[in-house]
């Protein structure tokens, strides 16, 4: 649809303003609060830079076991929200690579059971089964582990039914010439099948990581020690001070911090992602 | 150099349909076999069979004397050429062509001397560095058969190998893949619907159609004595026409005309006759039909007439002409064809009912 009419061109510029507006200016009061004394909170929220630059970041990390006088050091829970976000996205494409593999190219028994048990899991994410999965990992000893805060996010359908889709769209000549070539399952699958599925593995890897990064509500039930504490709960941590002063532009800081991690996966992955769509062909 | 040999191999799917019937072939050492039939008469059926794509359900199959039935594809020995060329997308040319080499622990010196020596002779040495979307479609089609040289497998098979080209590159490549042929010698098995592409390429053609073998025998041959009139409609381009006629004592019957044959050796009643568009000719002194011309189809060096008897019978019939003939749509045209180019087939079993030219000349010339 072209439409040529200023009014209209003037209409959707707004509709983007706003759009922009809405997802910026929280960010944008975030970065700011960094750069004030904590007391400039009690007035109101600051709308432009302070005077302190980067000082309390570098407070932050050089002190970093001080935020609120809770022990919570911020190395330590980055540390804990890349292990557990990294050790989700690979468990999760590995296993969903393989199980699509066998469901897509291989003639069993139970083929079909075994796809629809996966799709159906689609159903039941963690939040619907989180009792029961809870009482497992209790009875595994796995609470306060990494285990425990991996194992059960890393069963995934989506990522499964993705790669089904996308091996599905393989031409079934390109099977057979690898068969006439010699090649068994395990070199199809990995000189030719893992090669082309490149740009859907850069895009799982994206969404999956930030699905692991910004996992809350399962690391806040399955860890009570400290030390296994991931950053976004660490941040709910540092409000729920009982008295004292909330040091909002430390928690600020922490928050930009923590924002960093998926969005350098975002920005070096959308490499890959444009490579892979111009390069697509089958 | 080897043969290859099928024996009551036969195809049938879980369905219980009978995609490939009893089916016996000698295919001798570095032939070229094409086979050819409409679509879904089995012929990429029997060569996925060939290749260990489909599975075997009777029958033995042989290559030289080794019976492979059970083995897979890649044990073999053979080759594929598939239609939409099925090029690892992600693999440079040279790669594409390594890579069935690599996988049969080839020495790396050793593949690199095939694949350049392959690709000079496909005139691909100036692309080996490129993917294969870089390429054009011709050139793909060379990369395909490359891959399959390199291999120097027992046999080669071909799957509709050109069907995707546009009709002039479909001729050039159509002659290079005979001259490699030739050259190297080895034993292919070429799958095609192009009557002409099957001609052209065969040393031995194998008409199949509905899972049977029609006919098996050289081009011509085929063309020349057809065993049925699948085969003689389908072989020769525009298609023969086949006419509903009598056989009586004085000759072929067709409507009210009559085409003095001595029929001692026929039996007497209806017939079918089969006549090539090519060798009916317009002839003004006591021609055997009088036909009208309804449709003219100018193809530069021929025209096509499209016409109908003017007897009884109101048959269709299509007659090849000089392509500067003057004639028009509605022209009545006496026809007449030599007694040595008329077909009969049989109306019952539509096989082909054969008669003695050279008694017949023997009369004549008396």
């Amino acid at each position: 649809m072209v439409e040529r009419r200023p009014i209209f061109n003037l209409f959707c510029h707004a509709i983007l303003v706003l759009g922009i507006i809405s997802i910026a200016l929280p960010v944008w009061i975030a970065i700011v609060a960094t750069t004030h004394e904590n007391s400039a909170f009690a007035t109101g929220t600051p709308f432009w830079f302070g005077d302190l630059g980067f000082s309390v970041f570098s407070e932050l990390l050089s002190n970093a076991s001080k935020v609120n006088n809770t022990a919570l050091p911020i190395t330590g829970m980055l540390f804990n929200s890349l292990v557990m976000a990294l050790c989700i996205t690979i468990g999760k494409l590995t296993i969903s690579i393989m199980s699509a593999y066998a469901v897509v190219f291989f003639r069993f028994p139970g083929r079909m059971i075994a796809f629809w048990m996966i799709f159906f899991t689609l159903m039941l994410p963690v939040e619907v089964r989180i009792m029961p999965t809870f009482e497992v990992i209790t009875n595994l000893n796995m609470l306060n582990s990494f285990y425990g805060l991996t194992i059960p996010l890393i069963a995934s359908a989506t990522a499964t039914f993705l790669f089904r889709q996308f091996f599905l769209t393989v031409p079934h000549e390109l099977v057979e010439a690898a068969r006439i070539d010699g090649a068994g399952p395990i070199k199809f699958f990995v000189d030719i099948l893992l090669p082309l599925s490149r740009t859907n593995i850069a895009a799982l890897f994206v969404i999956t990581f930030i699905y692991g990064w910004n996992q809350y509500l399962w690391p806040l039930l399955i860890t009570t020690d400290i030390e296994y504490y991931t950053i976004v709960m660490g941040i709910k941590q540092m409000l729920g001070v009982v008295d004292g002063v909330i040091e909002w532009n430390k928690i600020m800081a922490t928050t930009i911090i923590a924002m960093l991690p998926p969005v350098i996966v975002v920005i070096a992955m959308q490499k890959a992602f444009v490579k892979g769509l111009v390069d697509s062909e089958k | 150099m080897s043969t290859l040999t099928l024996s009551n191999i036969a195809k049938c799917y879980p369905n219980g349909y009978q995609a490939i019937q009893k089916l016996n072939l000698e295919i001798n050492d570095g032939e070229l076999v094409v086979l050819v039939g409409p679509s879904g008469c089995g012929k990429s059926t029997l060569l996925r069979m060939i290749a260990g794509l489909e599975e075997i359900s009777s029958g033995e199959l042989n290559i030289d004397s080794t019976k492979v039935n059970d083995l897979e594809p890649g044990e073999r020995d053979i080759a594929m050429v598939f239609q939409n060329y099925a090029l690892y997308p992600h693999m440079t040319v040279y790669n594409n062509m390594a890579y069935g080499l690599r996988n049969r622990k080839t020495p790396k010196q050793e593949i690199e001397r095939l694949v350049n020596e392959a690709a000079k002779m496909l005139e691909l040495d100036h692309l080996l560095d490129r993917k294969p979307k870089q390429l054009s479609g011709g050139q793909r089609q060379r990369v395909a058969m490359g891959r399959a040289i390199v291999r120097q497998p027992k046999v080669f098979l071909f799957d509709e190998p050109l069907s995707n080209l546009d009709a002039k590159l479909r001729v050039q490549m159509r002659l290079e893949i005979k001259k490699l042929q030739r050259r190297l010698g080895t034993t292919s098995v070429y799958v095609t619907h192009d009557q002409v592409e099957a001609m052209t390429l065969a040393d031995k053609l194998v008409v199949l159609n509905q899972g049977n073998v029609e006919q098996v025998g050289t081009p011509l041959d085929l063309y020349d004595f057809p065993a049925s009139m699948f085969v003689a409609t389908f072989i020769g381009s525009p298609s023969m026409n086949i006419l509903d006629g009598e056989v009586t004592a004085e000759g072929l019957k067709l409507g009210n005309t009559l085409y003095p044959l001595p029929t001692e050796a026929l039996n007497l009643g209806s017939i079918h006759i089969g006549l090539r568009p090519e060798h009916l000719c317009i002839s003004q002194d006591n021609p055997w039909l009088e036909v009208k011309v309804e449709l003219i189809e100018a193809l530069g060096a021929d025209l096509l007439l499209y016409c109908t008897t003017q007897d009884a019978s109101e048959q269709k019939l299509v007659v090849r002409v000089d392509g500067h003939s003057k004639i028009d749509i509605g022209d009545c045209l006496g026809v007449d064809i030599k007694p040595q180019h008329i077909h009969l087939f049989d109306c019952k079993t539509q096989k082909r009912v054969e008669w003695n030219i050279d008694a017949f000349q023997e009369v004549s010339n008396a």
